[in-house]
Formats: C-alpha cells, sequence, structure tokens
C-alpha cells in the first residue's frame, strides 16, 4: 500500500510554507462556517420565541372539542377524549360568571361589603397548566378546589391580594375560596370584565351544574399535524360534539411556525452552500499561485497522485480548522443578536444541532470539494512549467462556457419543479434543485462579470482616478478569478434579498389574517335605531357598521339539483329550522375585515347582498345543511317565505381569534352554524327589524390609548348596557410578533452580508498576494502606492457590483421558490417581496463591507518596497 | 533606431520634453553600504561601492551570484534605499529623494529590464510598452503612437495587439526594453536580461542593447554573471563581496580573456 508521506510533507509545505496565507483561508472557512451556524441558530431562536409568544397569546392546544351550538357538555368526554392516539394532553374548561365578596365584609366606599362579579374559568388545575401559560403577578396559582386566582381588575374591586378570603355566592351556603394569586390578564379579557380562574369542579358547582365543560383542550403529541388528527378521529363524537382545530391553527398560525421551519432548513442549506463556495474560490486562487512549485517537485521526482493527496490534505485541515473555529463564532454571533433584541426573544438563543453539525461537516466537505479541482490542475501539472518563464495564460471563451453550465444547472433545477407530487417534489428541489441554483448562479457570476467589466471597470476608473485600461483590462483579462470571487460574495446579497423577501411577505401574510375592525361594541338587549346613531355620532368612531341578530325560520331549501325543502337522500335534514338572521353592512363590512371567502367572490356577491336577493352563510352552515352557492334559501319570520339565493361561503381567522379573545365565541358558533347573513337595511326591508346587537367601527390611526378609552367612556354614556372592545390590542400583539421576525431576518440578513464579506475579504486578500509581483512592475515602473491601494478597491468593487447583480438574481429566484414551497407545503400563498429601501441599504453595506475588508491588504501592500513585490517573480 | 514618422517623432519629443534630468547620463556612487536581514541574520549585500560612470554608453557590472550586484541595480533604479552613502543618476540625488520622487524618477528618468521581462499579463504589448506614459497621465494617442514607433524599431510592429503569453522570451524582453525606452531616459538598467533568451536571442538583444547606448547616446548599464555578455560592454565593473573590485575595457575581449581579467581584478 502507497505511503502518504510525500503528500502530508507536500501538505505541511503548502500550510506552513505560507502561513499568513493559509491563516487567511482558514479565517475565510471559519468566518462560513459561523455563517451557516449564525444563520441556523438564529432562525431557531426566533422561531422558538414566536412560537413562545403566539402559545402565549392563543395557548398551547392543537385541537379543541366543543359542542356545535356553544353549550356547555358532560365532562365524561375527557375521558374519551384522553383515550384517544396521539393525544399527549386534554383539558376541560368551564366558562362561566361568579359572584364574589370578600369574607371579611371590608365594604366599600358605599357602604357595601366588596364585590366582585368575574368572568370565571374553570380548569382541571394540572391539565391546564401544561395547555395555557398563566403569568402570575403576585402569588401562585391555584392548587386545590378552594383556592381561586384574580385578575388585576378583580383584585382591585375586591381589595384583594394574595391571601384574602372571599366568599363564592351561589344557591345554598356561600363557598369559601381563598385568593393565591393575581394573574397578568391575557392581550384582553372578555369584554373588558374582571376575571378569575378557579377549579372548575368549583365553577360547575357555583352554577349549580353537573360537571361539565364548555370546552376541551387537546395538545398532541409532537409530531401529529391537527387537522389529519382530526379528521382521523371525529367520528368519535357524536353530534352535536364537534372536534376541530384549535385557535392557533385556525387563526393560521401552525402555518406560520410550519413555514418558519421550512425557512430554517432552507436558510441552512443557502448558507452551506455559500460556505462552500467561499471555500472553493479561496482554495483555487492559493493553489494557481503553486503550480510553479508543483512543477518543480514534479521535475525532481513527485508523483501525480502524491500532489493530488497533498492538495486534498490541504483542504481538509483548512475546512476542519476552520468549521471548528468557525462553529463556536457563530453561535458567539447569534447569542449577541439574541442579546441585542432580549425584549423581542425572552426565551433566549435556541442552538440548532443541525445547524452546528452542517457548519462542521459543511465546511469539512467544503475544504475537501474546493481542494479538488486544485488538487487535480496539480496533478495535471507538466515540469516543463517550471523551466519556462511565460507570463500567465488568460482565459478566452471559458467564460461563455461556465455561464452555459451555469444556465443548464439552472434549467435542470426547473425542470425538478414538473414533479407532479408535492412531497417527492419537495425533496428534490431541497437535495438537488438547491444546490444546482447556487452552483449555477455561482457560474453565471463569471459571465455576468464579464459583460459587466467595459463599463463598470471604466466607471471605477474614473470615480477613484484609475489610469483607463487599467483596471477595465485586469478585469477583462480575468474574468475567472474576479467572476468567482463575485459568485462566493454573491452569497450574502442573496440571503440578504431572499431572506428580506420571504420574512416580509411571511409578516403580511400574517397581519393580514387578522385584519378586522378597530373597536367593537356589544349590547346584549341590542342597539335601537337611535342608539346607532348615537354611536356613530361619538367623535372618533368611523365608518360604525351594524350588526342585527334576529331569529327566523327555514321555510325550505331548493338546491341547484331539483332536490327541495330538508330532505337529503331521503332523509330528513337533523339541522333545526330556526337559525339566525345577521344582518350586515356588506361593503364597509368586507373594507373593515379580512374575510376569506371559501366560495364565491364578493365582487359577484355584493350585488345581490345589496338588491337583497342573496346571502351568506359559514362553511359550518353548509356542512350541517348539504348547501352550496347557488341553492336557494326560503326564509320567514312568521308566515311569510322569501326566496334568498345563497352567493357565497365566507370565513375569517381573524374574527375567530377575536371571538375568541372575546369571550363571545359560543355566540359565534351559534351563528356560524344556524345562521344567514345578509344586508342590514334588507332585513329591515323584508323582515322589519332595525336593531343592532354588535356595532363595529373604525378610529383615527394616529389615536392613542387615552384616546381609545374617552371613546370607550363615551359608549358607555351615550349607550348604556354597552360594552366596549378594543380590536387594535390583538392586532398591535400580532403586528409585534412580525416586527420581531422583521427584526431578526434583518440581523440574520446583515449578519451573513457581513460575514461573506469578510470571508471574500480573505480570498481577495489571498488573491492580491498571489499577484505581488504584477503589483511589483507597476510599482517599478513608476505607479505610486496609493495607485496599488485604488486599483485593489477598484477591483473589489468591481467584484462587489456584480455580486449585487448575480446575488439579485439568486435571491430573487430563490425567494419565488420559498413562495412555491410555502404554497405546496404550508398553505401559505406569498408574493416575492422587494422592498427598495432596505435593499438599497443592504447593497451600499456590501460596498461598504467588502472594500473595508480589504483595506488592510491594500494598505499593507502600498507600503511594501517594490523590490520586494519583484521578488515575488523568483518565488520568494 | 530613431523615429521615423512625423506623429512619432512629435511624441518622442513631447516625451523628451518632460523627463527630468534629461542629457545627463551619468552614474555616480559613493562609499553606499546596503544590508538585508534574512530570518535572524543580516546580510550586508554592498560594502561601500564607490563606481564612476560618465556615460553614455554600454557598461556592464559582473560578479559571481551573492556579490551584490542586483542589490546595486535595485538601488541604481531607485527600487530600494542605501543604508548610507550617496548615488546619483542621471542627474537625480537618489538617497535625497522620498518615496513620492523616487517613484516619478522610475517613471521618467530611467528605464530598468529584468531578467523575467515582468510584463503585465493583462496588457497587450502596446499597453505593456506605453504603461509608465498611461500612469503619468500623457495623452493616449501619443502615448500609443510613440509605442507603436517604438515596437517598430525593435521588430514587433506586428505583435502590439499580442499577449505576453502569447509571445516568446525573445519578443517578451523587446516589449520590455520598449518600455524602458518611452521616456527617452538618460540611464537604461537592465539587470541579467539575457537570463532567460537562448544563445540567438540573446545575442540578438545585446546588439539592440548597444545600438540604444550608441544612437540614443544613453547609458546603458548590464548586470550580468555571463562574461560573453561583458565582451559587448565598453567597460566592465567588476563586484566582489559587496564592493567594486576593478574594472577595465572588456569590448572585444574573447571569453577567456574577460573571465580571467575578471578574476584578476583587484588583486
Amino acid at each position: 500500500m502507497a505511503s502518504l508521506h510525500p503528500s502530508w510533507s507536500f501538505a505541511q509545505q503548502a500550510l506552513a510554507g505560507r502561513r499568513g496565507r493559509t491563516a487567511l483561508l482558514v479565517t475565510a472557512v471559519a468566518l462560513s462556517a459561523a455563517l451557516v451556524t449564525a444563520v441556523s441558530c438564529a432562525i431557531a431562536t426566533a422561531q422558538a420565541n414566536v412560537e413562545v409568544r403566539l402559545r402565549k397569546l392563543v395557548g398551547d392546544a392543537d385541537a379543541r372539542l366543543v359542542q356545535r351550538y356553544g353549550e356547555d357538555f358532560g365532562d365524561d368526554a375527557l375521558e374519551t377524549v384522553r383515550a384517544l392516539p396521539g393525544v399527549q394532553h386534554a383539558a376541560g374548561r368551564l366558562d362561566g360568571s361568579l359572584t364574589l365578596v370578600r369574607s371579611d365584609g371590608t365594604k366599600d366606599e358605599f357602604g357595601r361589603a366588596k364585590r366582585a362579579t368575574v368572568q370565571a374559568r374553570g380548569d382541571d388545575l394540572v391539565d391546564d397548566l401544561r395547555l395555557r401559560e398563566v403569568t402570575m403577578v403576585a402569588g401562585r396559582r391555584p392548587e386545590r378546589d378552594d383556592e381561586i386566582i384574580v385578575d388585576p381588575l378583580a383584585a382591585e374591586m375586591l381589595g384583594a391580594e394574595p391571601g384574602t378570603q372571599v366568599d363564592l355566592q351561589r344557591f345554598g351556603e356561600p363557598v369559601r375560596l381563598t385568593i393565591t394569586g393575581i394573574y397578568e390578564r391575557p392581550v384582553l379579557g372578555a369584554l373588558q370584565r374582571p376575571l378569575a380562574q378557579v377549579a372548575r369542579r368549583t365553577l360547575a358547582m357555583a352554577q349549580g351544574q353537573d360537571p361539565e365543560v364548555s370546552r376541551i383542550a387537546i395538545k398532541l403529541k409532537p409530531g401529529l399535524k391537527a387537522q389529519s388528527w382530526i379528521d382521523e378521529h371525529k367520528a368519535a363524537f357524536e353530534d352535536p360534539l364537534v372536534l376541530e382545530p384549535a385557535e392557533l391553527a385556525t387563526a393560521g398560525f401552525t402555518r406560520q411556525l410550519d413555514a418558519a421551519n421550512l425557512g430554517l432548513l432552507i436558510a441552512t442549506m443557502i448558507a452551506f452552500m455559500s460556505c462552500a463556495f467561499i471555500v472553493a474560490t479561496g482554495m483555487t486562487v492559493a493553489v494557481s499561485e503553486q503550480v510553479r512549485e508543483m512543477a518543480i517537485a514534479r521535475c525532481v521526482g513527485a508523483e501525480r497522485r502524491d500532489l493530488f493527496l497533498g492538495q486534498l490534505i490541504v483542504g481538509a485541515v483548512i475546512g476542519g480548522l476552520g468549521g471548528v473555529l468557525g462553529a463556536p463564532l457563530g453561535i458567539g454571533v447569534a447569542w449577541g443578536l439574541a442579546e441585542h433584541f432580549k425584549e423581542l426573544v425572552p426565551a433566549g438563543l435556541s442552538v440548532a444541532p443541525l445547524g452546528v453539525m452542517l457548519s462542521l461537516g459543511g465546511a469539512l466537505m467544503s475544504g475537501l470539494l474546493g481542494a479538488l479541482w486544485p488538487a487535480t490542475a496539480a496533478s495535471r501539472v507538466s515540469p516543463l512549467i517550471a523551466l519556462t518563464v511565460r507570463a500567465r495564460a488568460v482565459s478566452g471563451s471559458l467564460p461563455l462556457a461556465l455561464g452555459g453550465l451555469g444556465a443548464a444547472c439552472i434549467g435542470v433545477q426547473l425542470l425538478l419543479l414538473l414533479i407532479p407530487e408535492v412531497e417527492p417534489r419537495f425533496w428534490a428541489w431541497a437535495l438537488v434543485g438547491l444546490p444546482l441554483i447556487h452552483v449555477g448562479w455561482f457560474l453565471l457570476s463569471v459571465p455576468i462579470l464579464a459583460a459587466m467589466a467595459p463599463w463598470s471597470g471604466a466607471l471605477i476608473e474614473r470615480a477613484l482616478r484609475v489610469p483607463q485600461g487599467l483596471l477595465s483590462g485586469s478585469l477583462r483579462a480575468s474574468p475567472i478569478r474576479f467572476g468567482l470571487t463575485a459568485g462566493a460574495l454573491m452569497m450574502g446579497v442573496s440571503l440578504m434579498v431572499g431572506t428580506r423577501s420571504d420574512s416580509e411577505a411571511l409578516v403580511r401574510n400574517l397581519t393580514e389574517r387578522v385584519q378586522f375592525a378597530d373597536a367593537f361594541v356589544f349590547k346584549t338587549a341590542g342597539f335601537s335605531p337611535e342608539e346607532q346613531e348615537r354611536v356613530r355620532a361619538i367623535p372618533g368612531v368611523i365608518n360604525a357598521v351594524s350588526v342585527g341578530y334576529m331569529p327566523i325560520r327555514v321555510r325550505g331549501f331548493e338546491r341547484k339539483d331539483g332536490t327541495s325543502d330538508e330532505t337529503v337522500l331521503g332523509l330528513k335534514a337533523i339541522s333545526p329550522p330556526n337559525v339566525v338572521c345577521i344582518g350586515f353592512q356588506p361593503e364597509a363590512f368586507f373594507r373593515q375585515n379580512r374575510i376569506d371567502w371559501i366560495r364565491g367572490t364578493p365582487e359577484a356577491a355584493l350585488p345581490s347582498l345589496q338588491d337583497g336577493t342573496g346571502v351568506l352563510v359559514a362553511e359550518e352552515f353548509l356542512t350541517a345543511r348539504g348547501l352550496d352557492v347557488g341553492d336557494r334559501l326560503f326564509l320567514g319570520a312568521r308566515e311569510e317565505r322569501r326566496g334568498f339565493t345563497i352567493v357565497g361561503v365566507v370565513g375569517s381567522a381573524g374574527l375567530d381569534l377575536a371571538t375568541q379573545f372575546f369571550g363571545i365565541r359560543s355566540m359565534y358558533m351559534e351563528h356560524a352554524v344556524s345562521c344567514v347573513f345578509m344586508d342590514f337595511d334588507v332585513v329591515a326591508r323584508e323582515f322589519g327589524n332595525r336593531e343592532a346587537v354588535i356595532m363595529q367601527f373604525s378610529m383615527p390611526q394616529n389615536l392613542d390609548d387615552a384616546g381609545e378609552q374617552a371613546i370607550a367612556a363615551q359608549l358607555e354614556d351615550q349607550v348604556p348596557g354597552s360594552s366596549f372592545a378594543s380590536g387594535r390590542t390583538i392586532r398591535r400583539a400580532v403586528l409585534e410578533i412580525g416586527n420581531m421576525m422583521l427584526a431578526l431576518s434583518a440581523g440574520i440578513a446583515l449578519g451573513a452580508m457581513m460575514l461573506a464579506c469578510f470571508a471574500v475579504g480573505n480570498v481577495v486578500v489571498a488573491g492580491i498576494a498571489a499577484r505581488r509581483q504584477e503589483f511589483g512592475v507597476l510599482r517599478a515602473v513608476g505607479a505610486t502606492p496609493s495607485l496599488l491601494l485604488r486599483v485593489i478597491l477598484g477591483e473589489v468593487l468591481a467584484i462587489a457590483l456584480a455580486a449585487i447583480v448575480s446575488g439579485f438574481g439568486l435571491g430573487i429566484h430563490l425567494a419565488w421558490m420559498a413562495t412555491r414551497l410555502y404554497h405546496d407545503l404550508a398553505g401559505l400563498d406569498l408574493k416575492v417581496t422587494l422592498s427598495p429601501l432596505p435593499l438599497a441599504i443592504g447593497c451600499l453595506v456590501l460596498l461598504a463591507l467588502t472594500m473595508l475588508a480589504a483595506t488592510p491588504a491594500g494598505v499593507h501592500l502600498m507600503r511594501r518596497p517594490a523590490r520586494e513585490l519583484l521578488a515575488a517573480a523568483r518565488g520568494a | 533606431m530613431t523615429p521615423s514618422t512625423p506623429s512619432a517623432k512629435a511624441a518622442t519629443a513631447s516625451m523628451q520634453s518632460l523627463a527630468p534630468g534629461t542629457g545627463s547620463a551619468g552614474i555616480a556612487l559613493s562609499r553606499v553600504v546596503k544590508s538585508y536581514r534574512q530570518g535572524r541574520r543580516a546580510v550586508q549585500a554592498l560594502r561601500g561601492v564607490d563606481l564612476q560612470i560618465d556615460g553614455p554608453g554600454f557598461y556592464g557590472i559582473m560578479g559571481a551570484s551573492g556579490s551584490g550586484k542586483s542589490t546595486l541595480l535595485h538601488l541604481l533604479g531607485g527600487l530600494d534605499r542605501p543604508d548610507s552613502g550617496s548615488i546619483t543618476v542621471a542627474g537625480h540625488r537618489l538617497e535625497a529623494m522620498d518615496e513620492a520622487a523616487l517613484t516619478l524618477f522610475r517613471r521618467r528618468a530611467i528605464g530598468i529590464v529584468f531578467q523575467q521581462f515582468n510584463l503585465l499579463p493583462t496588457l497587450d504589448a502596446l499597453g505593456n510598452v506605453i504603461l509608465p506614459g498611461v500612469l503619468d497621465g500623457r495623452p493616449r494617442a501619443d502615448l500609443e503612437a510613440r509605442g507603436l514607433a517604438l515596437l517598430e524599431e525593435l521588430g514587433l510592429g506586428a505583435r502590439a495587439d499580442h499577449r505576453p503569453e502569447a509571445m516568446s522570451g525573445g519578443e517578451q524582453q523587446r516589449v520590455a526594453i520598449a518600455r524602458a525606452l518611452l521616456f527617452e531616459p538618460g540611464v537604461l538598467l537592465a539587470d541579467e536580461p539575457t537570463g532567460n533568451l537562448d544563445s540567438a536571442s540573446a545575442d540578438r538583444l545585446w546588439t539592440i542593447l548597444r545600438e540604444v547606448a550608441s544612437r540614443r547616446q544613453m547609458t546603458v548599464v548590464v548586470v550580468t554573471h555571463e562574461p560573453i555578455a561583458a565582451g559587448n560592454c565598453v567597460e566592465t565593473f567588476v563586484l566582489r563581496d559587496g564592493a567594486v573590485a576593478g574594472r577595465f575595457e572588456s569590448y572585444g575581449l574573447t571569453p577567456s580573456e574577460l573571465v580571467l581579467r575578471a578574476a584578476s581584478a583587484g588583486r
């Protein structure tokens, strides 16, 4: 078996003989590895914190069991739920109202015992802890049935603190409870009423009920998708019990989290590709100047295999060492980002093991792959090269060939999109297509730079006062070297463009999903027409929309296929004949709320709604009755029978979320299943009802919290018995999450660019060192030292400009691919989003950083005597 | 070898008018000392060199390897500075010049030809020839006229747009000579100019350098270790152990005579 000794000897000479160059390349690899680690850890951190905040906002449940009409049901269903496969936790929750009175008789200012009527939530104390985080302001959570926690509003009304005892008023003897703590209100709380949490059994007892629940929250085992699990097990429950996704899913947040996971995988792969190209370029530049040494070695008897293996060993050492140094650096950068954004990421740093492993393995692979071409070239060096003194050959048609190869790689990647099935298409793209995209654009950087060289070189020469032809000639003559360096730098630009586009698109999708009115006003007894006008007249109330509520009977159906009445496949429909007619003002309502049109379009539906011939229904309505768009309903309050056509099926994830916060979910559920939506004026005209139970309106954009409270106070004055609820507060919470995602993505993009700039800067430095003799000639014939620096900066500028062009190309390509993936895998419809200002700033930062990275080497070169530079020709 | 076309004559006149120190072709070194550090070791390359060339003419500096002849040439060319002593080339006191002045000196006042040719691979032949003029900000048209004229003189008119790697060693060295002559300097220095050439190309190069010295009234100083090269020189200086060991008239001497004279110089 052949000995490795000569190879190790060559490798050692190459590494130790040019320590400065070796250090530069190891640093380039380390920075690239740090890039991979930092990107993956930063995204993992962002994702973990977004998830924490979302779950804190909406709870941790994946699914829920509810009664179709919003009523309470027996808690024996809890055992059934817990017995289902895939259930990690399940907890029953009961909603109700409690009146609490100070046990010690402490009086209020009116001489009455301090009391508070609270909206109470009854929980299974232990199980619910796993599903919803409660932040305690003081004291602790209840652990026994005779313990209770209240929100600050209730505590204020009772004058209570942890340890205070209150009597729970009910039919029969009051029940004494101890307030063990005060907890932070959820984002809103139902209708701004005081809140309390107590054991479910206690609440049921207080309400004189058998053990019942309003809903059962279900947390599934990791890896299970909520909708798939629901589809599999919904038959286990008889109507009217319904298994459905929890708020996290219906509001689309699980899809956001899935999208973020996807983003992490893509970003890590991209960062790995970046590392590989930076290393390959650096290795190629370093080895190309050793050709003469290798030729000399061949002259004295070195075998081709020795040179080949020697280069591979060099690559492995540089890659391995760079990875070992770079991974901790990347974690440090991610930690720094997490510390800087501490307020936005309270859960702290999350280290992505996958990212770290990819970083280490990727660095080693990058070193080996990057050394492969130089090793092959080294093994093919002819000994005759050592005996001749010829100027370096300049490439001819090679740029075009590389461009053709690059275009072919991109073309093959596009072909992968034709795979019909989603999952094979994704994996083909991730494992083959993604590397091909990067290789393709990396190779395209060469013809891009070559095409730009004439005018970019001339422009830069003028700007930097470099003699005409010196820079542009250099660029034209060496497009391969400059182009590949631009390709390595391109990765940073593409990360900036792609990451920014993806993040902005995701945030826009997130915020669009929770678009609804600024404020809601409720009145159980309904708003009379005069009260509606008084609401509209309040300063600050804009575009008030009345929503009416009127019980009505279904007098019959007429489907498009000819079947009619309540007969479905020969059986009477199970759903009740009484429904609720919700009157609303369509145009204004659609403007204020994001409505998901499951079937039909607003443009087609609006005329029919306004002229009184059409109605809208929720998806649950169709499901319950087996109807569809185009079918007709006959409705009547008394004996009349008026026909309406179903012109649309709608849903609103945002409204679903809002109703959950506002505690009016039972009413909404009832609406969803048993109601139709029609124009408010049509309800008045056809059925003589002009009352509204809900009004929603917009408020001035610049209205602050104090202004909002002032409107709420005026509402209470103008319409006693009404309750105000703020929609802006929810949107603000969601926007905060979105802004956090954007800030983190901007940080990731900037960090990625900085690392790419400095890594490529090291490659540029290695290139400068390889061209010492060339610079020596310039000095020998009278070039000033500052001219050398300007030439170097000019070359770097030309590289950066080409990198921006190809980086944008790659970034937009990746962003477009990401929109397709998000659609396929996460069900999100995103668009490529390019914001000019942030991207322009990013480009300027790239130019500045790259020039900064090359400046020290340029200054060092300036200070070297001409004689010393010339001596490089003799191998000194 | 003088410019032939009117435009080339005008360009030549232009180059000459702006070349400082024109007309002076003398070289004088007095007690020049130069040392280098090689790792931890200090090596004294020149130990008090005294040398006087009144010029113009074709002169040689001979010496064995390590005698200090390349160091001497670097000092004469303003590529390095002496530790002590004075150096005057073409009317310029080099030891008193700062880096900026030395840069201009190298650009305009002298021409240097190297053993490795030292052409820029990214420029064609014409581009390499006119490079000092480009650095000096001269009008491009004038430079190109002048450059083409020089290439024509040296038999490379048809290769003006060829890059160095497409040329033989002899052709590349002639391009280097043309570059050195761009500003019609008073002094032309050549460091082992035939070191990488075959004998035929070397012979041709010596002829060119002799003609440059005689027709242009330049002082041409050639550093060489080859006795046959010294036979082309009017006078040859022998360097030994960092100092001028002797000088002798060398033109027309046979190689064996030159070896004897060189060996016996200063003994």
